[in-house]
């Protein structure tokens, strides 16, 4: 397959690994790329937190830690359905700005190897009153310890309105979604989140989003998720079913990473 | 997203079956998408102030505050995804865990909640209760206290702001304070140009000439009645101090009034309300300060004006200490009988401000632990587009805020104990006044070129 990029990808090979004749100069203009919008993401997510006031830096600073059945993002399962650990760290000094920072294992399906998925996150939250909100965040997506994991690195811009902490809706653009054999493109996905507080430490949550990779694939699909949240103290639990809709073609390209299934998650915040 | 996890030959065809139940189960999902967003009726919204201040005045001797752990929790931002801290900023709403921890606490000790606010800068939930039963209220605060689940119970308090009847004298010393303290001298070096300053207080005449482009923003933590907030007296007069910019508002440049800061800007927050019809005396409580200094802090304020006093208050306390953490400069009056174990005085890190006292009194200012200024009969602005004198450390705390301002306006980063520690060392004795800040002298110290006249 070649792309108007001038990149040559050959079919995937039948030992499950691609097989890729990249022109020298289009990937090095790609990585160059890439690698100016980590280093600027990074750079700024360390600068707003240098400019922290010392004294006050550690009420900033939440951390969390956890563990999942299964590590799902957009309806795609990217543990291939295995236990999922997670770790995060958020900085948030009240003004606006945050900033944060995340790791998860992920595992592709056939691998017996287990990769990390890292976030770094930076963006400014504006509020109006108590009732509603609006966020804007930059997020770099970095993946190691799976096959081709340079691959699929990507960034996203994502804006965010919420009402009340309980109904999130969202568009979420990507400059640089890369899909294995193709070449990185367009992706912008839509969220619809909600969540109603429960006696006893118990909230209900549901969420509906549509990820338009037509770019890519020439279509999109549904995902979305329903299930509670239980808190105590400082431990959460979430027993959520995943499910997706995808078109017949779609499903037959992506059909068994798209997920229709149970996950339970905790996380512990300190 | 990126999703090159399944090489192709792995793909598990599902059957008709399991089509048809993804099918009914998205449908599902986007029903219980549709109803959370259609049952916002069930999330809890913000606190109602006016019915808050109603029940709280109907039985304030039995109302009581506790604060429990405001736990984090993971906010789901995207849809179809497990949670595991991707860009979630603090949540602004009570967590589960809190909500679940005051209705428990409420039921055990026969409580009914009047009103829960969290106060995401402490990381807590905060709870007006009103004891159901007849036990008495330090009983029941003794209690909670000693209950591992609380953060901290405390009666609720009541405040007043710090006006008193002006004498009827001396009005020809029109705009007198401004001389004495070197304002209109630092006002050529600086106007306070941008520093966003919060007067917690009562309302403010924001339609008021003088305060014309001079209010960046209103909030209102008593009630709904903003033409009453617009005919407030302490909080008009104490703005009007620290901001009246007469060459802004008046056509008429004969009349009007200046402030001594009349290019900052003022954030207006209503905590407290007239509790006599002459509007002199205010009153203000633990909730409706705290929901302002949060307010404050979120509003990003440099400066937060707090012309009222009464007792130690914890939660209080630890908001204002948190203010102070971050580089905010909060200045407060001193009561009448000069406690500085009151609230705010008490808080380390508050600039503490008195009425200063008439020439000839003893006072040894470099080793108080307070600043003076002008508080005697000292021109200002009134509601309905009007002036008058006032007296109180109320006003007087205005003038140090107000020269603060000035001072923020040539070092922004001014810490709060060095600015208080200069004016300390700049301070001196006027014709007028024992000892009182001199905001010119303050700038001359940090190599400003201020050239005051003498008093």
């Amino acid at each position: 397959m070649t792309s108007d990029m001038g990149i040559m990808r050959d079919a995937i090979s039948f030992d499950g690994q691609y097989r890729e004749v990249v022109s020298g100069r289009t990937a090095q203009m790609r990585v160059s790329l890439a690698g100016w919008i980590c280093a600027s993401l990074r750079a700024l997510v360390m600068l707003m937190v240098a400019w922290a006031t010392p004294a006050a830096a550690l009420d900033d600073w939440q951390f969390s830690a956890g563990a999942a059945t299964d590590n799902i993002t957009r309806g795609i399962d990217i543990s291939a359905g295995q236990p999922s650990l997670f770790a995060s760290a958020a900085w948030y000094p009240g003004s606006g700005v945050f900033a944060g920072a995340s790791a998860s294992s992920i595992r592709s399906l056939g691998s017996a190897q287990t990769g990390v998925e890292f976030v770094t996150d930076a963006g400014y939250v504006w509020r109006a009153g108590n009732d509603w909100s609006a966020q804007a965040m930059l997020a770099d997506y970095r993946f190691t310890g799976v096959p081709f994991a340079y691959r699929i690195d990507y960034d996203e811009l994502v804006l965010t309105a919420g009402w009340r902490d309980s109904v999130f809706a969202s568009i979420t653009v990507s400059p640089n979604t890369g899909g294995g054999p193709t070449p990185r493109l367009w992706a912008v996905s839509y969220d619809l989140v909600g969540r109603v507080p429960l006696s006893h430490g118990f909230s209900a949550m549901a969420s509906v989003g549509y990820y338009d990779i037509a770019q890519e694939t020439g279509s999109g699909y549904v995902y979305g998720n329903a299930g509670l949240t239980y808190q105590y103290r400082t431990l959460q639990f979430d027993v959520q079913y995943f499910t997706t809709r995808a078109s017949a073609q779609m499903d037959m390209r992506m059909g068994a990473i798209l997920v229709h299934r149970w996950v339970a998650d905790m996380i512990w915040h300190f | 997203m990126s999703y090159p996890f399944t090489p192709p030959w792995k793909r598990e065809q599902r059957d008709a079956n399991g089509c048809t139940t993804a099918r009914a189960v998205l449908s599902r999902l986007t029903l219980c998408a549709a109803c959370a967003l259609s049952a916002c009726a069930l999330v809890p919204g913000t606190p109602d102030p006016a019915a808050m201040t109603r029940q709280m005045l109907a039985h304030p001797d039995r109302m009581i505050i506790l604060t429990v752990a405001n736990s984090p929790e993971t906010l789901m931002l995207r849809a179809g995804s497990t949670s595991r801290g991707y860009g979630a900023a603090t949540s602004y709403s009570a967590s589960d865990s809190a909500r679940a921890t005051i209705a428990a606490l409420a039921r055990q000790y026969g409580l009914r909640e009047v009103s829960a606010w969290p106060i995401p800068s402490l990381n807590v939930h905060c709870a007006m209760l009103e004891i159901s039963g007849a036990a008495p209220r330090d009983q029941v605060v003794a209690q909670l206290a000693a209950d591992p689940r609380v953060n901290l119970a405390e009666p609720l308090h009541t405040f007043h702001t710090l006006a008193g009847a002006p004498a009827v004298a001396a009005y020809s010393n029109l705009e007198q304070g401004l001389h004495e303290i070197g304002a209109y001298a630092a006002q050529k070096v600086t106007r306070g140009d941008s520093v966003e300053i919060a007067v917690i207080d009562t309302g403010i005449d924001t339609m008021h000439p003088d305060l014309r482009g001079r209010i960046a923003a209103t909030q209102n933590f008593v009630d709904d009645d903003w033409d009453q907030f617009n005919r407030d007296q302490h909080g008009t007069e104490v703005a009007g101090i620290i901001a009246a910019d007469h060459r802004a508002g008046s056509l008429d440049r004969t009349r009007g009034m200046e402030g001594v800061a009349p290019h900052a800007s003022i954030i207006a927050l209503k905590a407290c309300w007239q509790d006599d019809p002459s509007g002199r005396t205010a009153v203000c409580h633990t909730l409706t300060l705290a929901e302002a200094l949060q307010a404050a802090l979120e509003a990003h304020a440099k400066i937060v004006n707090l012309s009222l006093g009464g007792p130690p208050d914890p939660l209080l306390a630890e908001l204002v200490a948190l203010l102070i953490r971050k580089g905010v400069i909060v200045v407060g009056a001193v009561e009448p009988d000069g406690d500085m174990n009151a609230f705010p005085v008490g808080v380390p890190g508050v600039i503490a401000v008195e009425s200063a006292r008439r020439a000839g009194d003893t006072v040894d200012a470099s080793s108080s632990p307070v600043l003076y200024a002008p508080g005697r009969n000292v021109l200002t602005l009134t509601p309905g587009g009007n002036y008058d004198f006032v007296s109180g450390s109320s006003f007087a705390t205005a003038y140090v805020t107000a020269s603060a301002a000035l001072l923020l306006g040539v070092r922004p980063h001014f810490n709060p104990n060095d600015l208080s520690a200069l004016l300390r060392q700049t301070s001196g004795s006027t014709k007028l006044h024992a000892s009182v800040i001199n905001v010119c002298r303050a700038m001359a110290a940090l190599h400003r070129s201020c050239t005051d006249s003498p008093q």
